[in-house]
């Protein structure tokens, strides 16, 4: 064993240690700038990491206006509507049924007085063939057949009165609606006209005073118009009657392919003023409302005053929206109160654990730590009880989703605080840490969030809702300014009683 | 700006806290030999030393807007790289990691070695003690903590400190004993 003394052998090492330079190692720097990258948000995950909670606020803010906005569009709407295959003409019970390949002695019959129209024809093969003819295939074709109908009430018979020019007017949009009701006209109902917004004129019917348009007439005579003497009456629009009257051919167009544009219709209306007087039959007028105009009194006593939310949510806590660490727990139980169909008062209960960094100027240290030596960062971990207490406005309701925004109010109670105080230099007796609680800070935080809910159950919905706490004094034994940001996902539950 | 703090690296400090990529690179390869030979000294194998170099540096980037330009740089960087090393000395007790048994026994130096001993091998001696041993000595020879300060960051007793410092020693005396002395002389000129 070598005999060295202490001090040259300290000073062999110390020697050896000043002179040592070991060689740069460039795979060295690589892994350090990936970590560095990683922690600017450079790379993709780590911008992810960072940025998540904002990237699903933004995306649920957009979405919930884009669906707001097209729900909303009456245009769509009616597209939506129009969509539809409309398989029978409803004019408040006026059906009107196609017969393909008739004989000129086709029969059609008149279903009492509620103007269901059912026309049976006898095809040339002997069977009887029905059809419903859709109404937009009768509306899209008025520029070749007038659908005027005649029908003889005696002998039950419908007949073609001839290819006047009449027009079934039409109106599809709301904006055609609104200006039907303003004429003084009457809406038909929009559950019996599925194409929406056709409107009849008042009862004319000659027996009831009216100046007869529309009615069935008594007077075989005006059936005369079929040269075999035939009682062929046609929902003009679909057939036509060739020169022999014998034959008649329909043509079928897919109604999808019908175009309701309101500006095609805008100049379109019902005219009755050439139509022939049918003592007797009239087409009825039924008093109804709109569908959208439900009594926001009746909706408002379907809503439920109560509910009950609990909720999970990550907690991701930072001081001045940097130095993300990895995200707490939060747990929720809040209950809401309905102030009108939209508006609700919430409160609760939050449980969270907070984790986060704080740099030495955002931490306002005690005279006792910073005696002997001054920490230039704290890690703090707490666990929170929240007490908020807010509004909730539905932005949008639909019969299965709502979207929503809230904002209020949130007090803390700090239930348990450690901080580990990080030093530049060491300095013997330097506090290390710090633990206790620091009880209330009332209505320390601002609170904002929008959120999604869809329905389950007729009592139970699942809820999506990004939220932001913004600080507006500190908390916490270092009175940090906190900021909390997180995603409840939320059940709510809303009972019988409203 | 203190006169050890060049202006050079003053520049490349002020880049470093704009984040800009090309001024960390400079910084890292203007000091890393001087802070790879601090961790070098606080661990077993080159591998954990360039973790830890890198953690060190890690700190030194995200927390250069709490450094104080009127004192050096350097010595600033040695101590986040020292504290780093102990952070993970803690860590690694915590976990119960180490077996802290003798290795130094174990260790057989290669006699064709021996005429090429310089820095590196002596480095390599203090990285074959024990991770207590190692620390200890590390803190109190060539760092300058006193053993209070020592027995403070380590969670130990000043009487451990100076019995593993003393240990620390011996078992450096014993591997340099299988040394060849001319190699020895060599170095210690």
């Amino acid at each position: 064993m070598i005999e060295l003394p202490d001090d040259e052998l300290d000073k062999l090492f110390r020697k050896s240690s000043e002179e040592f330079d070991p060689q740069f190692d460039p795979e060295d720097w690589n892994n350090l700038k990936k970590r560095l990258d990683q922690q600017d948000g450079r790379t993709a995950g780590a911008w992810l990491r960072k940025w998540w909670p904002l990237g699903v606020l933004l995306l649920l803010i957009s979405g919930g206006i884009a669906s707001y906005l097209w729900l909303s569009d009456p245009r769509q709407v009616s597209e939506v509507k129009n969509q539809k295959p409309v398989s029978e003409i409803t004019v408040k019970g006026l059906t009107a049924k196609k017969t393909e390949s008739v004989t000129a002695s086709e029969k059609t019959t008149v279903e009492k007085a509620d103007t269901k129209i059912d026309q049976k024809a006898e095809v040339s093969s002997g069977q009887t063939v029905e059809e419903e003819i859709p109404l937009g295939e009768i509306r899209n074709e008025k520029s070749k057949v007038a659908p005027t109908i005649s029908v003889d009430q005696n002998v039950g018979t419908t007949k073609q009165i001839g290819n006047t020019e009449k027009a079934i007017s039409q109106s599809s949009s709301k904006s055609d609606y609104r200006t039907a009701n303003k004429n003084g006209r009457t809406l038909l109902p929009r559950s019996q006209s599925k194409a929406g917004g056709v409107y009849l004129e008042p009862n004319r019917s000659n027996t009831a005073g009216g100046d007869g348009a529309l009615t069935l007439n008594a007077n075989g005579n005006l059936l005369g118009n079929d040269p075999n003497g035939t009682n062929a009456s046609e929902l003009g629009a679909r057939q036509a009657i060739g020169s022999n009257g014998v034959t008649i051919e329909a043509e079928v167009v897919d109604s999808k392919k019908i175009d309701f544009s309101s500006e095609l219709l805008v100049n379109k209306k019902l005219n009755w003023q050439n139509a022939i007087d049918f003592p007797g039959v009239t087409a009825p007028i039924i008093e109804s409302k709109p569908e959208n105009a439900k009594p926001e009194e009746d909706s408002l006593l379907n809503v439920p005053k109560w509910a009950i939310r609990v909720g999970y949510s990550p907690d991701l806590t930072t001081v001045g929206f940097k130095n993300f660490t990895k995200p707490g727990s939060a747990f929720s139980l809040l209950l809401e109160y309905g102030i009108t169909k939209r508006l609700y008062v919430q409160t609760g209960v939050v449980r969270s654990v907070k984790d986060y960094t704080a740099a030495a100027g955002e931490y306002t240290f005690k005279k006792y730590v910073t005696y002997v030596n001054t920490p230039n960062a704290v890690d703090g971990i707490c666990t929170m009880i929240e007490i908020p207490i807010g509004i909730r406005y539905d932005v949008a309701q639909n019969a299965h989703s709502r979207w929503f925004a809230g904002t209020g109010f949130s007090s803390y109670y700090a239930q348990k605080e450690r901080y580990d105080y990080h030093y530049e230099k060491y300095v013997r007796g330097q506090v290390h840490s710090w633990e206790g609680k620091t009880g209330w800070y009332w209505l320390s935080h601002l609170n904002a969030s929008v959120g999604y809910e869809r329905t389950i159950t007729k009592k139970l919905s699942i809820l999506a809702e990004p939220y932001i706490r913004i600080p507006i004094k500190g908390v916490g034994w270092g009175k940090v300014n906190l900021v909390t940001t997180g995603m409840w996902i939320s059940l709510r539950y809303t009972p019988v009683f409203r | 700006m203190p006169e050890y703090n060049s202006a050079v690296l003053h520049e490349l400090l002020d880049g470093c806290l704009r984040k800009n990529r090309r001024s960390q690179e400079l910084l890292y390869k203007q000091f890393y030999g001087y802070a790879m030979s601090i961790c070098l000294r606080y661990t077993r194998s080159r591998d954990e030393a360039k973790e830890i170099l890198n953690d060190g540096f890690l700190k030194v980037f995200t927390k250069l807007d709490t450094f104080d330009t009127n004192r050096a740089f350097k010595t600033w960087l040695g101590r986040i790289m020292i504290n780093t090393a102990l952070d993970h000395y803690r860590q690694e007790v915590r976990r119960d990691v180490f077996d802290d048994v003798e290795i130094a026994d174990q260790v057989s130096v290669d006699e064709t070695v021996i005429s090429k001993l310089a820095h590196e091998e002596l480095m390599g001696l203090i990285q074959k003690l024990t991770p207590s041993y190692r620390i200890v000595f590390s803190l109190s020879v060539i760092d300058g903590y006193t053993h209070e300060e020592i027995a403070e960051q380590l969670s130990i007793s000043v009487g451990a400190s100076k019995s593993n410092l003393s240990r620390a020693r011996e078992k450096l005396r014993e591997m340099l004993s299988k040394i060849n002395i001319d190699d020895y002389d060599r170095v210690t000129r």
